[in-house]
């Protein structure tokens, strides 16, 4: 799957009124009846957006452990039905989903646009399958972005005004699902993406929200095996940096990343901010998916927790150091500063090795 | 055949050879952007009636509507003698060629005169429109630089013969001498390119040399040069040296492998009306190569030079989006 050939074949779009749980049925959902036309700007400017938020997705399966199972994939598999699906079945599951949405959001969540798009992956040329696949998106009304409802022959439909197509939002809060074909449940895979995942505060429930209950889909991998694979990932970065106060540096900022609040890792970001311009990609590029993703971690440190938590460093004569990252670190500077009287430094050994 | 009949025959088959100019001239066009060359300039004219008509008159043919070769003319017209020799591959291959005229070989080595090289080919089947079979008709091309274009744009005049009788000595003197400011024009057109190219001081010139012909047969479009140096001087600072010695290797095994991909992305903008200038540009091509394989050092160099919010929206038109730092 490469995103970045991603194409909008058809798009609804669906209302979304906040309202208290109590309030549900007399505050509906409004729902079109017919698709939304969009011009070739409104499209790409919505296929940039799905592009964006699926760069930093994470991969997805049908969670079949749930308790209230959510009509969501069902409602997606019924998009790749071919003996029944036309443009009718499409607006009906897009108006199920949107339904569920709106009867599961709670009454804190703002008033916003529920956008079920069909579209295509790959391309033909580069040899690649075009595929159907279908996104599920959920945006905030703000400024920049507005709806109208027409009418059509009694049906109605939402039209779009984009004020500045060219316009790069990067703060726009977006979820985005994107699934491709699958014929069983259990054969689901999908990639979600939630900008306010990276919340500490909200993100974990904002993320079981709608991840959860909304789509029925669970992280494909556990958290757990993530981050340990992460992490091992990592380490094989660091042991490839020659210059040991470098490699001690960069040590020390990825644990620190690990064992911070933040439920998210975006290795992009982690690079970007601690790492060196030329050491940077190195990094970035071990995290790269086959489809030119890049992988986030959904933090959960308990099998490495003891790596995480602790650095070592062996010395050539055998002496080792360890504690803390941040304390060895300000350990190790303290004694590579410090002279003797001849002015000489205190430790002569080389590092051996550093983990 | 007396004139009238002559006449009469050649106005009935102009509209056939009119066709086979276009024919000619749509299957041109593609065929020489592939070759990666982008200003050549190609056109297609019938043979005026009065024009054949005359050429009967001055010279003598025993049947003029078979003798006749060129009843339609393509002309070629490119900006470097360099890309002559690539005109006539690109002709060779797509056309059956019954006759080639190097017009400079036709001269002594002490004599100046036209230049410029002729075919003629004759059309198959495949050149058939809804209207017209063309097949076994014959097409004249020729292919000039800019510089001999002009050159035999203004001569022509001055050299008719009227009633068989050339310009005087003098007159033909003059025309002459200005063949060798042509000759002499194209060659060091084509030595100051190649300097260019090679010159160390200014390794974008030859980045985007190396970028010229894949974007062109992707894309098709002309683009901003200027504003192509101005950014791959940029761009140079986000590859390593051993990088950039390779960078035609680089960029040809890149275009190979995610050319149609690009071409993909910016044809599908190209469809809407708020298209990014960047996108249709050369450099285009560098940033998404980079985007696969150094999107850090990318992020990081554009940023110490350019708006940091042009990459974000290009790298967004290219499918990649990159985050701002």
């Amino acid at each position: 799957m490469d995103i970045g050939t991603f194409a909008i074949t058809r798009v609804i779009i669906h209302k979304i009124p906040r309202a208290k749980l109590s309030d549900k049925t007399t505050t509906p959902a409004e729902l079109s009846d017919l698709v939304t036309a969009l011009d070739a700007d409104q499209r790409n400017y919505f296929e940039k957006r799905i592009k964006s938020s699926m760069q930093k997705a994470f991969e997805v399966v049908w969670d079949s452990e749930t308790d209230s199972p959510s009509p969501v994939p069902a409602a997606i598999m019924g998009c790749f039905d071919d003996s029944t699906y036309d443009e009718e079945q499409f607006v009906e599951q897009s108006r199920l989903i949107a339904t569920h949405l709106h009867s599961k959001q709670l009454g804190g969540s703002p008033s916003g646009l529920l956008t079920v798009a069909e579209g295509t992956i790959g391309s033909g040329a580069t040899g690649a399958i075009i595929g159907r696949c279908i996104v599920v998106l959920k945006l905030e009304l703000e400024s920049g972005i507005s709806v109208d409802t027409v009418q059509t022959g009694g049906k109605s439909s939402l039209k779009v005004r984009i004020e500045d197509v060219t316009l790069t939002e990067t703060t726009r809060v977006f979820k985005a699902g994107l699934f491709n074909r699958f014929n069983t449940l259990p054969d689901l895979k999908g990639w979600v993406s939630d900008a306010q995942l990276g919340s500490a505060t909200a993100g974990r429930v904002i993320a079981d929200f709608f991840l959860e209950d909304f789509l029925g889909c669970a992280m494909k991998e556990t958290d757990e095996v993530v981050t340990m694979k992460f992490a091992a990932a990592a380490d094989d970065f660091t042991d490839s940096i020659t210059d040991e106060e470098k490699k001690f540096r960069y040590l020390t900022a990825i644990r620190s990343e690990l064992e911070s609040n933040n439920p998210t890792l975006d290795p992009e970001k982690l690079a970007n901010d601690h790492f060196d311009v030329d050491d940077r990609d190195n990094f970035i590029n071990r995290f790269k998916l086959a489809d030119g993703q890049i992988q986030q971690i959904h933090k959960n440190i308990d099998l490495i927790r003891r790596e995480v938590t602790r650095t070592w460093v062996d010395f050539d004569d055998g002496v080792r150091v360890t504690g803390p990252p941040e304390a060895v670190e300000r350990y190790m500077a303290a004694i590579r500063g410090a002279t003797n009287a001849l002015g000489d430094p205190i430790i002569t050994s080389g590092i051996k090795k550093i983990r | 055949m007396n004139g009238t009949q002559l006449e009469e025959a050649f106005r009935q088959v102009r509209p056939l050879y009119e066709a086979l100019g276009l024919a000619v001239e749509r299957a041109l066009t593609p065929a020489i952007k592939s070759a990666g060359i982008n200003d050549a300039v190609i056109t297609s004219r019938p043979k005026g009636v009065d024009e054949f008509l005359k050429k009967t008159v001055r010279k003598t043919y025993a049947d003029p509507m078979a003798e006749i070769t060129d009843k339609v003319g393509v002309r070629v017209v490119v900006s470097l003698l360099a890309h002559v020799p690539l005109i006539e591959a690109v002709i060779t291959s797509q056309f059956t060629v019954i006759e080639r005229l190097d017009k400079s070989e036709e001269l002594g080595d002490d004599q100046l005169g036209y230049l410029g090289l002729h075919f003629l080919i004759v059309a198959d089947a495949g050149l058939n429109t809804d209207d017209f079979d063309m097949d076994g008709h014959i097409c004249e091309i020729q292919v000039h630089t800019r510089s001999q274009n002009a050159w035999a744009s203004v001569s022509h005049p001055l050299t008719y013969k009227a009633g068989g009788v050339g310009p005087s000595s003098s007159v033909r003197r003059r025309i002459n001498r200005l063949v060798a400011l042509v000759e002499l024009f194209d060659q060091e057109v084509d030595a100051a390119r190649s300097q260019v190219m090679h010159d160390q001081d200014v390794p974008e010139v030859a980045m985007l040399d190396a970028l010229d012909r894949p974007f062109t047969v992707l894309i098709g479009r002309s683009y901003d040069a200027a504003l192509s140096l101005h950014i791959l001087h940029v761009l140079r600072e986000a590859f390593s040296e051993e990088e950039l010695a390779r960078f035609p290797a680089l960029i040809a095994d890149f275009a190979a492998e995610h050319g149609q991909y690009f071409a993909d992305r910016v044809n599908h903008e190209l469809e809407g009306t708020s298209v990014d200038p960047l996108l249709t540009q050369p450099e285009a091509l560098v940033v998404l190569e980079r985007l696969e394989h150094a999107r850090a050092k990318l992020r990081a160099t554009w940023d110490s030079h350019l708006e940091p919010i042009l990459l974000t929206r290009l790298s967004e038109s290219l499918g990649r989006p990159l985050q701002p730092a």
